[in-house]
Protein backbone atom coordinates (compact mmCIF):
# COMPACT_ATOMS: atom_id res chain seq x y z
CA UNK A 1 0.00 0.00 0.00
CA UNK A 2 2.96 2.13 0.70
CA UNK A 3 4.31 1.75 -2.41
CA UNK A 4 1.64 2.30 -4.50
CA UNK A 5 1.09 5.59 -2.36
CA UNK A 6 4.68 6.45 -3.15
CA UNK A 7 4.19 5.43 -6.95
CA UNK A 8 1.30 7.52 -7.12
CA UNK A 9 3.34 10.91 -5.68
CA UNK A 10 6.23 10.29 -8.22
CA UNK A 11 4.09 9.88 -11.26
CA UNK A 12 1.63 12.70 -10.78
CA UNK A 13 2.68 14.55 -7.75
CA UNK A 14 4.31 17.08 -10.46
CA UNK A 15 1.22 17.30 -12.34
CA UNK A 16 -1.59 17.80 -9.69
CA UNK A 17 0.87 20.57 -8.65
CA UNK A 18 0.90 21.82 -11.65
CA UNK A 19 -2.69 21.99 -12.31
CA UNK A 20 -3.21 23.05 -8.61
CA UNK A 21 -1.05 26.21 -9.33
CA UNK A 22 -3.10 26.98 -12.25
CA UNK A 23 -6.39 26.69 -10.62
CA UNK A 24 -4.59 29.20 -7.74
CA UNK A 25 -1.78 30.76 -9.43
CA UNK A 26 -0.04 30.60 -5.43
CA UNK A 27 3.12 28.75 -5.38
CA UNK A 28 1.99 28.14 -1.14
CA UNK A 29 -1.63 27.65 -1.36
CA UNK A 30 -1.11 25.12 -4.43
CA UNK A 31 1.96 23.25 -1.99
CA UNK A 32 -0.61 22.95 0.26
CA UNK A 33 -3.63 21.57 -1.87
CA UNK A 34 -1.30 19.00 -3.52
CA UNK A 35 -0.25 17.95 -0.04
CA UNK A 36 -4.33 18.10 0.63
CA UNK A 37 -4.68 15.96 -2.29
CA UNK A 38 -2.12 13.31 -1.56
CA UNK A 39 -3.27 12.92 2.15
CA UNK A 40 -6.83 12.47 0.95
CA UNK A 41 -5.95 10.38 -1.56
CA UNK A 42 -3.71 8.12 1.29
CA UNK A 43 -6.58 8.29 3.78
CA UNK A 44 -8.92 6.61 1.03
CA UNK A 45 -6.60 4.08 -0.74
CA UNK A 46 -8.59 1.57 0.09
CA UNK A 47 -11.58 2.88 -1.91
CA UNK A 48 -8.98 3.10 -5.10
CA UNK A 49 -8.94 0.22 -7.95
CA UNK A 50 -6.25 -0.90 -8.84
CA UNK A 51 -7.32 -2.02 -12.00
CA UNK A 52 -7.57 1.46 -13.06
CA UNK A 53 -5.14 4.36 -13.68
CA UNK A 54 -4.37 6.43 -10.42
CA UNK A 55 -4.52 9.81 -12.59
CA UNK A 56 -8.87 10.35 -13.30
CA UNK A 57 -9.17 9.59 -9.49
CA UNK A 58 -6.07 12.37 -7.74
CA UNK A 59 -6.99 14.92 -9.77
CA UNK A 60 -10.91 14.41 -9.28
CA UNK A 61 -9.86 14.67 -5.79
CA UNK A 62 -7.60 18.05 -6.67
CA UNK A 63 -9.93 19.29 -8.63
CA UNK A 64 -12.56 19.20 -5.73
CA UNK A 65 -10.23 20.94 -3.84
CA UNK A 66 -9.73 23.94 -6.10
CA UNK A 67 -13.29 23.94 -6.39
CA UNK A 68 -13.98 24.76 -2.56
CA UNK A 69 -10.63 26.66 -2.69
CA UNK A 70 -12.20 28.71 -5.57
CA UNK A 71 -15.51 29.40 -3.99
CA UNK A 72 -13.35 31.87 -2.19
CA UNK A 73 -11.01 33.03 -3.20
CA UNK A 74 -11.79 33.79 -6.49
CA UNK A 75 -12.00 37.71 -6.62
CA UNK A 76 -8.14 37.81 -5.63
CA UNK A 77 -6.54 40.76 -7.51
CA UNK A 78 -4.45 38.70 -10.62
CA UNK A 79 -1.41 41.22 -9.39
CA UNK A 80 -1.22 39.74 -6.47
CA UNK A 81 -0.62 36.61 -7.55
CA UNK A 82 2.62 34.57 -6.74
CA UNK A 83 2.83 32.74 -10.27
CA UNK A 84 4.20 35.77 -11.59
CA UNK A 85 7.42 35.26 -9.98
CA UNK A 86 9.46 34.30 -12.11
CA UNK A 87 13.07 31.89 -11.59
CA UNK A 88 15.79 34.02 -10.35
CA UNK A 89 18.14 32.80 -12.82
CA UNK A 90 16.67 33.70 -15.94
CA UNK A 91 17.01 37.14 -17.63
CA UNK A 92 15.45 40.41 -16.43
CA UNK A 93 13.87 40.79 -20.32
CA UNK A 94 12.57 37.48 -20.67
CA UNK A 95 11.75 37.46 -17.15
CA UNK A 96 8.89 40.47 -18.00
CA UNK A 97 8.10 39.10 -20.91
CA UNK A 98 6.90 35.63 -19.24
CA UNK A 99 5.19 37.55 -15.92
CA UNK A 100 3.26 39.68 -18.91
CA UNK A 101 2.57 36.27 -20.85
CA UNK A 102 1.60 34.49 -17.32
CA UNK A 103 -0.61 37.84 -16.25
CA UNK A 104 -2.57 37.53 -19.74
CA UNK A 105 -3.61 33.49 -19.42
CA UNK A 106 -4.11 33.90 -15.72
CA UNK A 107 -6.84 36.79 -16.35
CA UNK A 108 -8.29 34.84 -19.58
CA UNK A 109 -8.76 31.67 -17.49
CA UNK A 110 -10.15 33.69 -14.43
CA UNK A 111 -12.93 34.86 -16.70
CA UNK A 112 -13.96 31.61 -18.11
CA UNK A 113 -16.86 29.41 -16.90
CA UNK A 114 -15.43 26.91 -14.54
CA UNK A 115 -16.25 24.13 -17.09
CA UNK A 116 -14.55 24.79 -19.63
CA UNK A 117 -11.07 26.06 -17.16
CA UNK A 118 -11.66 22.57 -15.73
CA UNK A 119 -11.77 20.80 -18.85
CA UNK A 120 -8.47 23.09 -20.56
CA UNK A 121 -6.51 22.62 -17.69
CA UNK A 122 -7.49 18.76 -17.07
CA UNK A 123 -6.05 18.48 -20.61
CA UNK A 124 -3.08 20.77 -20.90
CA UNK A 125 -1.80 20.99 -17.43
CA UNK A 126 -3.00 17.47 -16.47
CA UNK A 127 -2.15 15.91 -19.75
CA UNK A 128 -5.08 13.63 -19.65
CA UNK A 129 -6.87 11.54 -22.51
CA UNK A 130 -10.64 12.51 -23.10
CA UNK A 131 -11.77 9.37 -21.26
CA UNK A 132 -9.16 9.85 -18.46
CA UNK A 133 -11.30 13.62 -18.26
CA UNK A 134 -14.39 12.69 -18.38
CA UNK A 135 -13.65 9.97 -15.51
CA UNK A 136 -12.11 12.85 -13.75
CA UNK A 137 -15.46 15.02 -13.88
CA UNK A 138 -18.05 12.72 -14.19
CA UNK A 139 -19.19 13.61 -17.88
CA UNK A 140 -19.77 12.28 -21.19
CA UNK A 141 -17.42 11.99 -23.43
CA UNK A 142 -19.21 14.27 -26.19
CA UNK A 143 -19.32 16.86 -23.72
CA UNK A 144 -15.86 16.84 -22.97
CA UNK A 145 -15.26 17.29 -26.31
CA UNK A 146 -17.17 20.30 -26.60
CA UNK A 147 -16.20 21.57 -23.70
CA UNK A 148 -12.15 21.68 -24.67
CA UNK A 149 -14.13 22.47 -28.42
CA UNK A 150 -15.25 25.98 -26.71
CA UNK A 151 -12.68 26.41 -23.93
CA UNK A 152 -10.26 26.70 -26.59
CA UNK A 153 -11.67 28.84 -28.50
CA UNK A 154 -12.89 31.00 -25.68
CA UNK A 155 -9.06 30.55 -24.40
CA UNK A 156 -7.89 31.96 -27.68
CA UNK A 157 -10.63 35.07 -28.01
CA UNK A 158 -9.84 36.46 -24.23
CA UNK A 159 -6.07 35.96 -25.34
CA UNK A 160 -6.59 37.95 -28.29
CA UNK A 161 -8.67 40.76 -26.10
CA UNK A 162 -6.07 40.67 -23.94
CA UNK A 163 -3.20 41.03 -26.40
CA UNK A 164 -4.87 44.41 -27.82
CA UNK B 1 -13.26 11.94 -50.80
CA UNK B 2 -14.69 15.07 -51.29
CA UNK B 3 -15.28 18.72 -49.87
CA UNK B 4 -18.28 18.34 -47.29
CA UNK B 5 -19.14 14.61 -48.42
CA UNK B 6 -19.17 12.86 -44.70
CA UNK B 7 -17.10 15.50 -43.50
CA UNK B 8 -16.22 14.79 -39.74
CA UNK B 9 -17.70 16.58 -37.23
CA UNK B 10 -15.01 19.59 -35.42
CA UNK B 11 -14.62 17.64 -32.58
CA UNK B 12 -13.38 14.38 -34.07
CA UNK B 13 -11.23 16.74 -35.97
CA UNK B 14 -10.39 17.97 -32.64
CA UNK B 15 -10.40 14.42 -31.42
CA UNK B 16 -7.85 13.66 -34.52
CA UNK B 17 -5.04 16.85 -33.48
CA UNK B 18 -5.01 15.93 -29.92
CA UNK B 19 -4.19 11.69 -30.89
CA UNK B 20 -7.04 10.55 -29.67
CA UNK B 21 -8.74 7.19 -31.17
CA UNK B 22 -10.89 8.44 -34.64
CA UNK B 23 -12.73 7.13 -36.92
CA UNK B 24 -10.41 5.16 -39.89
CA UNK B 25 -9.78 7.35 -42.90
CA UNK B 26 -10.23 10.57 -40.85
CA UNK B 27 -6.42 11.38 -41.67
CA UNK B 28 -6.98 10.66 -45.74
CA UNK B 29 -9.91 12.81 -45.67
CA UNK B 30 -8.41 15.73 -43.82
CA UNK B 31 -5.40 15.94 -46.80
CA UNK B 32 -8.64 15.46 -49.57
CA UNK B 33 -10.94 17.97 -48.16
CA UNK B 34 -9.81 21.52 -48.47
CA UNK B 35 -12.43 22.72 -46.32
CA UNK B 36 -11.60 20.00 -43.13
CA UNK B 37 -8.19 20.84 -43.90
CA UNK B 38 -8.22 24.32 -43.13
CA UNK B 39 -10.70 23.34 -39.98
CA UNK B 40 -7.60 21.13 -38.96
CA UNK B 41 -5.01 23.78 -39.42
CA UNK B 42 -7.03 26.31 -37.11
CA UNK B 43 -7.66 23.43 -34.49
CA UNK B 44 -3.74 22.79 -34.02
CA UNK B 45 -3.46 26.35 -34.01
CA UNK B 46 -5.95 26.37 -31.07
CA UNK B 47 -4.18 23.63 -29.52
CA UNK B 48 -0.79 25.58 -29.53
CA UNK B 49 -2.69 28.86 -27.82
CA UNK B 50 -3.97 26.36 -25.25
CA UNK B 51 -0.56 24.22 -24.92
CA UNK B 52 0.95 28.24 -23.13
CA UNK B 53 -1.05 26.55 -20.06
CA UNK B 54 1.44 23.88 -19.43
CA UNK B 55 4.34 24.56 -17.74
CA UNK B 56 7.52 22.97 -16.39
CA UNK B 57 7.11 23.84 -12.89
CA UNK B 58 7.93 20.90 -10.40
CA UNK B 59 7.07 20.49 -6.70
CA UNK B 60 8.79 21.83 -4.18
CA UNK B 61 11.87 21.06 -2.93
CA UNK B 62 11.07 18.59 -0.27
CA UNK B 63 7.29 18.05 -0.26
CA UNK B 64 7.61 14.45 -0.09
CA UNK B 65 9.96 14.27 3.13
CA UNK B 66 6.96 16.86 4.46
CA UNK B 67 4.38 14.39 3.50
CA UNK B 68 5.57 11.85 5.13
CA UNK B 69 5.76 13.69 8.09
CA UNK B 70 2.12 14.40 7.72
CA UNK B 71 1.23 10.77 7.05
CA UNK B 72 2.86 9.56 10.34
CA UNK B 73 1.25 11.25 13.15
CA UNK B 74 3.29 11.66 15.88
CA UNK B 75 3.38 8.81 18.14
CA UNK B 76 0.89 8.91 21.27
CA UNK B 77 2.59 9.65 24.46
CA UNK B 78 2.20 6.65 26.42
CA UNK B 79 4.66 6.93 28.84
CA UNK B 80 3.47 10.51 30.05
CA UNK B 81 0.16 10.18 30.32
CA UNK B 82 0.56 6.94 32.00
CA UNK B 83 2.58 9.27 34.59
CA UNK B 84 -0.02 11.68 34.69
CA UNK B 85 -2.86 9.26 35.66
CA UNK B 86 -0.34 8.29 38.50
CA UNK B 87 0.43 11.04 39.56
CA UNK B 88 -3.37 12.43 39.61
CA UNK B 89 -4.46 8.91 41.26
CA UNK B 90 -1.99 9.42 44.05
CA UNK B 91 -2.99 13.27 44.60
CA UNK B 92 -6.45 12.24 44.38
CA UNK B 93 -5.49 9.65 47.20
CA UNK B 94 -3.36 11.63 49.30
CA UNK B 95 -6.51 14.50 49.22
CA UNK B 96 -9.16 12.32 49.45
CA UNK B 97 -8.00 10.09 52.62
CA UNK B 98 -4.82 11.08 53.95
CA UNK B 99 -4.88 8.32 56.01
CA UNK B 100 -4.51 5.89 53.47
CA UNK B 101 -1.34 6.62 52.75
CA UNK B 102 -0.21 6.05 56.28
CA UNK B 103 -2.24 2.84 56.22
CA UNK B 104 -0.26 1.44 52.76
CA UNK B 105 2.58 2.36 53.84
CA UNK B 106 2.63 0.21 56.80
CA UNK B 107 -0.22 -2.78 56.52
CA UNK B 108 -0.94 -2.37 52.80
CA UNK B 109 2.58 -3.36 51.43
CA UNK B 110 3.22 -5.85 53.80
CA UNK B 111 -0.16 -7.19 52.92
CA UNK B 112 1.03 -7.64 49.40
CA UNK B 113 4.31 -8.67 49.74
CA UNK B 114 2.55 -11.16 52.11
CA UNK B 115 0.23 -12.49 49.49
CA UNK B 116 3.18 -12.47 47.16
CA UNK B 117 4.95 -15.13 49.30
CA UNK B 118 2.49 -17.34 50.02
CA UNK B 119 1.54 -17.92 46.45
CA UNK B 120 5.11 -18.55 45.29
CA UNK B 121 5.04 -20.75 48.09
CA UNK B 122 1.98 -22.76 47.06
CA UNK B 123 3.73 -23.01 43.65
CA UNK B 124 7.18 -24.01 44.97
CA UNK B 125 4.82 -26.78 47.35
CA UNK B 126 2.66 -27.45 44.45
CA UNK B 127 5.73 -28.39 42.20
CA UNK B 128 7.11 -31.07 44.51
CA UNK B 129 3.35 -32.43 44.98
CA UNK B 130 2.75 -32.83 41.18
CA UNK B 131 5.00 -35.67 38.92
CA UNK B 132 7.40 -34.80 36.56
CA UNK B 133 4.92 -35.42 33.76
CA UNK B 134 2.50 -33.03 35.17
CA UNK B 135 4.76 -30.15 35.42
CA UNK B 136 6.25 -30.75 31.90
CA UNK B 137 3.21 -30.47 30.73
CA UNK B 138 2.46 -27.35 32.60
CA UNK B 139 5.45 -25.58 31.39
CA UNK B 140 5.04 -26.81 27.70
CA UNK B 141 1.15 -24.89 28.19
CA UNK B 142 2.77 -21.85 29.40
CA UNK B 143 5.58 -21.67 26.82
CA UNK B 144 3.07 -22.22 24.33
CA UNK B 145 0.93 -19.40 25.44
CA UNK B 146 3.57 -17.38 25.54
CA UNK B 147 4.66 -18.58 21.76
CA UNK B 148 0.96 -17.30 20.95
CA UNK B 149 1.36 -13.71 22.73
CA UNK B 150 4.32 -13.27 20.91
CA UNK B 151 3.33 -14.11 17.56
CA UNK B 152 0.48 -11.94 17.54
CA UNK B 153 2.31 -8.83 19.09
CA UNK B 154 4.78 -9.49 16.09
CA UNK B 155 1.66 -8.96 13.81
CA UNK B 156 0.20 -6.00 15.30
CA UNK B 157 3.72 -4.32 14.75
CA UNK B 158 4.12 -5.94 11.52
CA UNK B 159 0.88 -4.20 10.05
CA UNK B 160 1.60 -1.08 12.27
CA UNK B 161 4.81 -0.39 10.17
CA UNK B 162 2.99 -1.36 7.01
CA UNK B 163 0.70 1.89 7.32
Amino acid sequence: MQDLFQEMVEVYGDRVYRLILRYTGDRFRAEDLTQETFLRAYKHLDRFDREKPAGPWLFKIAANLCRNWQRGIRELPVEDIKALDTLPDSNPEQACLDKESEAELRRALKEMPLMYMEVLLLKHVGELSYAEIAETLELELSLVKNRLYRGRIMLREKLEREGR
Amino acid sequence: MKENEHCPRVTEIQAFCDGEETAAGIGQHLRDCAKCCSAYQDLLALCSTADRLSSSEVLPAGFQDRLQEKLEPAPFPAGQVAAAIFALALAAVFVLEPGFINWWLSVGITLQVSFLIDFFLKLYYLGHSLGPAWVIAALSAIVGVELAILHKIKKVEGYTNAC
